[in-house]
């Protein structure tokens, strides 16, 4: 989940909004969403 | 125990009866170790806030006053306006969220008292509160355009909250002869969800030029720009010649209506409508004014951390009601920063600091059925304003290829599905 957060962030990976929406997060923002993200399974 | 306690249990009991076990009265707790939170208001803000207080901390006492037994959903009604969606697609239920643990509460709120922590309703019950969240969206100014009362909006319907009058505008497009002019008012900004009004201009163009195809419609606007300007502009150039969007710098201003005569007056010029839409100003919700939380603007200052009102301590404001710097009044946003005063209030009835919040928005529009574009933003609050973070969210490609378009249209529905889902399913 990050690195796709970060390829969304830098316009390696085609999107209709997520690259706008990722530009909003730094790198820790990022970790924090995906180690959330991953606590709920 | 409060003297108002025992009335509340009483008849959220009877009222509500069967609708959860939560709501069976409990094993009397320590004062404080149920906090007890009322909501005013189901609708994204406020159905969102009710249930993830629940899922924030079970602890939580949690009360949704909402006057209306069914949900009718603003986003996606314009479809149902030009005959494209079901308006049965737009209605939500209360019965899962009481399920969740929420004491839903089918009364309007008539006043508060802030001072005592309570809140009356319609029937005469007073709530208590350690924390009240008022979420009571827009209301529609009847003061504000010459001639536009609520008489005149059953002729000329604003369908500005979804449900009836939704249902009312789409009759008369759809009884209107070939050749009738629909004429449009929009107001001048802030108000519920912008976008939605040239969304709106849009589709009723699709539904003309696919219906009624010597029918036009004439847009007579309070401002000269607007979000995704050059989206809708480029979409209406491509497909309605029938559309002419007069703005404020052409004569577009409103500045009366006659719904005998069936007209609309601007700066420049008086337009003679066969159907007419009419989207007044607005401002907060009644309750948040009688709460004391509304300032001169008619809409609620609020802080960006907690939603807590600045005018109002112990009232937290959220959605279109609220003034949030730089927040639309969208129902993206109302479900997302109803999530964050959710976990901030969590915090706080335990003394606890909430952690600083950021939030996305995302809004889609559509010009055509198949043909969808969105705005974005990342917010976060700086110095007790909410701004969106530099370099992140704005619109979708001017250039973009039709497929892109078609893509956005497809997750504009899924968006909608997800977001009702999540509140109410």
């Amino acid at each position: 989940m990050v690195a796709a957060m970060q390829a969304y962030r830098g316009g390696q990976r085609p999107a209709t909004v997520m690259d706008r929406i990722a530009k909003g997060f730094s790198d820790d923002e990022i970790k924090a969403i995906a180690a959330w993200f991953a606590a709920q399974r | 125990m409060t003297a108002t306690r025992p009335t509340r249990r009483q008849f959220v009991t009877t009222a509500a009866a069967g609708a959860s076990a939560s709501l069976f009265p409990r094993p009397l707790l320590a004062q404080g170790s149920q906090p007890r939170i009322v909501v005013v208001g189901g609708g994204f803000a406020g159905a969102t806030a009710a249930r993830f207080l629940k899922r924030a901390d079970p602890r939580l006492d949690v009360t949704l006053v909402e006057p209306n037994p069914i949900f009718a959903a603003c986003p996606f009604s314009n479809e149902v306006i030009a005959g494209l969606r079901d308006m049965r697609a737009q209605l939500f239920g209360y019965d899962r969220i009481a399920a969740a643990g929420v004491a839903v509460v089918h009364q309007a709120a008539t006043a508060v008292d802030g001072r005592a922590r309570s809140v009356t309703l319609g029937n005469g019950t007073k709530l208590g509160y350690e924390r009240l969240i008022l979420a009571p969206g827009s209301d529609l100014r009847f003061d504000a355009l010459p001639g536009y009362d609520e008489g005149a909006a059953e002729r000329m319907p604003h369908a500005w909250k979804a449900g009836d009058q939704t249902l009312l505008l789409r009759r008369q497009l759809e009884a209107m002869e070939d050749g009738g002019t629909v004429v449009m008012a929009l107001p001048a900004l802030p108000y519920r969800c912008p976008p939605a009004s040239y969304e709106r201009a849009s589709l009723i163009a699709y539904y003309l030029k696919t219906r009624k195809p010597r029918s036009k419609l004439v847009v007579l606007d309070a401002k000269d720009t607007f979000s995704m300007q050059r989206l809708f502009e480029n979409a209406w150039q491509e497909l309605y010649p029938n559309l002419e969007w007069v703005p404020v710098s052409s004569g577009g201003n409103p500045t009366s209506v006659d719904a005998a005569a069936m007209t609309v007056s601007s700066d420049f010029d008086t337009y003679k409508a066969a159907v007419a839409n009419i989207i007044p100003p607005q401002k907060a919700g009644r309750i948040a004014e009688l709460a004391g939380t509304a300032d001169r603007t008619g809409w609620c200052p609020v802080d960006p951390v907690t939603f807590e009102s600045h005018l109002a301590p112990g009232i937290h404001v959220l959605g279109d009601a609220a003034i949030a710097g730089a927040v639309p009044k969208s129902a993206f946003a109302a479900n997302a920063v109803a999530k964050i005063c959710a976990a901030a209030v969590a915090k706080l009835v335990f003394g606890e600091r909430p952690a600083p919040p950021k939030f996305v928005n995302t809004c889609y529009s559509l010009a055509a059925p198949d043909y969808g574009f969105s705005i974005v933003g990342v917010y976060h609050p700086v110095n007790g304003q909410w701004l969106e973070v530099e370099g992140a969210g704005g619109v979708s490609p001017a250039d973009a290829p039709r497929m892109f378009r078609s893509q956005e249209a497809k997750f504009a529905n899924g968006w909608f599905n997800a977001i009702t889902s999540e509140i109410f399913g």
